[in-house]
């Protein structure tokens, strides 16, 4: 379903990815972690289309990202580390509006708006001004806008950053919630938070793929495998 | 001509139409979040609040003035709302992508199904309705009304107010996708402006074929016909050139910003 191919971004001299390679199946919950500026939200914004890549192909669906890119955008939700929001609109304008460009109806909204607001819990804020709603509130719209249409993909870049563990707890549900019905890629740098929620995690160091975590590794280990996986970078901040 | 190449021809024209309803469609929703994102903000309001308090106090003090005939107020009045549309254009388009992008909503409208073209024609034609309705506002209460000019003067300039203000948008929306400060959009939206029409008073010292071409950009030169109840053809192509041109320089910048590796 994601399949990112010999992936390389580079910012002027400074290489964020280099020869990035992975696949992500259908219904999968994958976490990409690693160490902060270890290239993960390039990643991912190559991945939706933000971006482009210095060299290398990215695909959703079986479609290339910049060959193709709104076929691409209309089967991507995504969710950046900080929350697009508009604070002057009321929850039901934003996801309004953000539901029109993905082309769904006035007449298919009304359902839609239900389905997510009741998914992410936001059925008392529906009317409330954005810029009156706390950040766990706000995560919860920006969760809600990248469900809105029920897009196969979920990229979510930091759902849980500033979050209470309340809060924590229930993402983590809603994620769970969804595992299946959609191929969901998670940037983290919290272990716990990956080891919860993702069947496999690929982790990035210094831009480049680390490896690969599965299965019993995510619960017994985990720690002591992403220290060797990204020990390049403890060494030299020991120095 | 085959069967095929009809077929070919119209299939074409077809997917044309449809990427053209698509475009507007898509640009609507933007136009309608501007509006509601325009009516929540203080600072727009505050802008059209103090166009219309200079233009009230200047036409009152104008038709105050003993021995002016009512076109002469008319043709003041005309460049002294030329100067206040440029202005408040500037200030009502500097926001345009500064406060998506210190908002983080840039991002979004990026990862949406939204082309660049789609999103900046969105915002200008909120400035297109803008303009149209702060035009449409003064040249009726203050050239029609208060100094009771000729309805072709008024027409004339009405046009020319609204060509003049989508023109100057567009270069706002344009220094707006340059940066993420409101001050440097606004002066550099204000520089672009300063140039053209500063270009034009200074043309006469220049030789050919610099004075032609400084000349043709002078802006005032453009609109002077419009207050005297003419609607010249060249003025309207000076206008509706230029303001393609800025919207099309934005849509390229916003493009950019993927090889650049930042909005």
């Amino acid at each position: 379903m994601i399949r990112a191919s010999h992936l390389t971004k580079q910012y002027g001299t400074f290489a964020a990815l280099t020869d990035v390679n992975f696949s992500i199946n259908p219904g999968e919950v994958v976490g990409l972690l690693g160490l902060n500026g270890a290239g993960k939200t390039t990643c991912l914004r190559v991945l939706t289309g933000y971006l482009a890549p210095s060299a290398g192909e990215c695909f959703i669906d079986g479609m290339n990202v910049f060959a193709q890119p709104l076929e691409v955008k209309n089967r991507i939700g995504y969710l950046p580390e900080v929350p697009p929001l508009y604070p002057e609109m009321t929850v039901e304008d934003y996801l309004r509006f953000v539901a029109r460009l993905r082309g769904i109806s006035r007449e298919e909204f009304t359902s839609e708006f239900m389905r997510v607001t009741e998914l992410t819990q936001l059925d008392l804020a529906r009317r409330s001004l954005i810029r009156h709603l706390s950040l766990g509130f706000r995560k919860r719209v920006g969760i809600a806008q990248a469900l809105i249409g029920s897009p196969p993909v979920l990229i979510f870049d930091e759902p849980v950053s500033g979050l209470d563990p309340v809060q924590i707890v229930e993402v983590r549900k809603l994620i769970r919630h969804l595992a299946g019905k959609h191929t969901i890629l998670i940037s983290s740098h919290i272990l716990t938070e990956v080891s919860q929620t993702c069947d496999r995690v690929i982790v990035i160091h210094k831009g480049r793929l680390a490896g690969e975590l599965a299965g019993p590794e995510l619960h017994t280990g985990l720690e002591q495998r992403f220290m060797e996986l990204t020990s390049a970078q403890v060494t030299e901040v020991g120095r | 001509m085959t069967a095929e190449t009809t077929n070919s021809t119209q299939s074409s024209v077809s997917t044309q139409t449809i990427s053209a309803t698509r475009a507007f469609r898509q640009a609507r929703w933007i136009f309608l979040k501007e509006v509601t994102s325009f009516m929540g903000s203080n600072l727009p309001a505050l802008s059209i609040g103090i166009v219309i308090f200079i233009c009230g106090l200047l036409s009152v003090l104008l038709v105050m003035t003993p021995g002016s005939t009512y076109e002469d107020i008319a043709r003041v009045l005309y460049h002294l709302f030329y100067i206040i549309t440029i202005l408040a254009a500037l200030f009502l388009s500097m926001s345009a992508f500064v406060n998506e992008r210190r908002q983080g909503t840039l991002e979004l409208l990026y990862t949406l199904p939204v082309t660049d073209l789609e999103l900046v024609l969105g915002k200008f034609l909120m400035g297109a309705f803008l303009m149209t309705a702060l035009s449409t506002g003064i040249t009726l209460v203050y050239v029609a009304g208060i100094a009771e000019g000729s309805w072709y003067v008024v027409v004339s300039g009405l046009v020319g107010l609204i060509l003049t203000g989508m023109y100057a948008y567009s270069i706002g929306i344009f220094a707006s996708s340059l940066s993420d400060s409101y001050l440097i959009a606004l002066l550099s939206g204000g520089a672009i402006l300063v140039l053209i029409d500063i270009g034009g008073f200074l043309a006469g010292l220049l030789p050919e074929p610099a004075k032609s071409i400084l000349t043709y950009l002078h802006g005032l030169n453009h609109f002077l016909p419009f207050t005297r109840g003419v609607i010249p053809l060249q003025g309207v192509v000076f206008f509706v050139s230029l303001t393609v041109l800025f919207l099309f320089l934005t849509v390229k910048v916003l493009e950019s910003r993927r090889w650049r590796g930042k909005d």
